[in-house]
């Protein structure tokens, strides 16, 4: 049986500066791991319209592999466009 | 990349199908191999496919995910129930024809 031990948020994309295109979420998060890095993909969001609906998209965070703590590159735009 | 693709609805708060994009760029952006999902609504799976998790054990790919089994209305917004499902094949899902056995796991 697995024991998990908290290590505590790692990323919000509330704590980006107000120029990010992220604003809100981070969800399902989704991993892929290269040799030096662990690539974290998510589900983000901009601003949601002036009647509260959100749009989300798919983004990514890379974690150095000597400390899954530390952010070393952070997505600068969607991943993967809206569908249709 | 499997993944689930949403859209708003009027009765009920939205729908989704699953998805499948590529990237040719190690992961640093993805294209959708079409318009539309690679695994969508059939009769016992009527709506809210997600959450796909693919894994291949051998030759046999195996893609875990959920379908929408109801939605409960609630004193706040309406919630959805799923049940887990598994689908098996030996060619990876790309499509809605291609050949594949379910499990069903409620």
């Amino acid at each position: 049986m697995f024991e998990w031990k908290k290590l505590g948020k790692v990323f919000d994309p509330k704590d980006l500066p107000a120029s990010s295109w992220m604003k809100e979420f981070a969800q399902s998060p989704s991993v892929l791991v290269f040799r030096d890095f662990v690539r974290v993909y998510f589900c983000t969001r901009p601003s949601p319209s002036a009647d509260g609906q959100y749009m989300s998209y798919l983004s990514y965070i890379d974690l150095s592999r000597k400390n899954l703590l530390e952010i070393i590159r952070i997505c600068e735009h969607p991943v993967l466009d809206l569908g249709g | 990349m499997y993944y689930a693709g949403w859209n708003r609805c009027e009765s009920v708060p939205f729908n989704a199908a699953i998805g499948l994009a590529i990237s040719h760029d190690a992961g640093l952006s993805f294209k959708r191999v079409g318009l539309g999902p690679v695994l969508s609504y059939s009769p016992d799976e009527p709506f809210l496919l997600g959450s796909p998790r693919i894994r291949k054990f051998g030759d046999t790919w195996y893609l875990w995910y959920v379908s929408g089994k109801k939605w409960l209305r609630t004193a706040g917004k309406p919630e959805p129930v799923y049940k887990i499902r598994m689908a098996s094949s030996l060619m990876a899902f790309t499509g809605p024809n291609m050949a594949r056995t379910c499990w069903k796991i409620d």
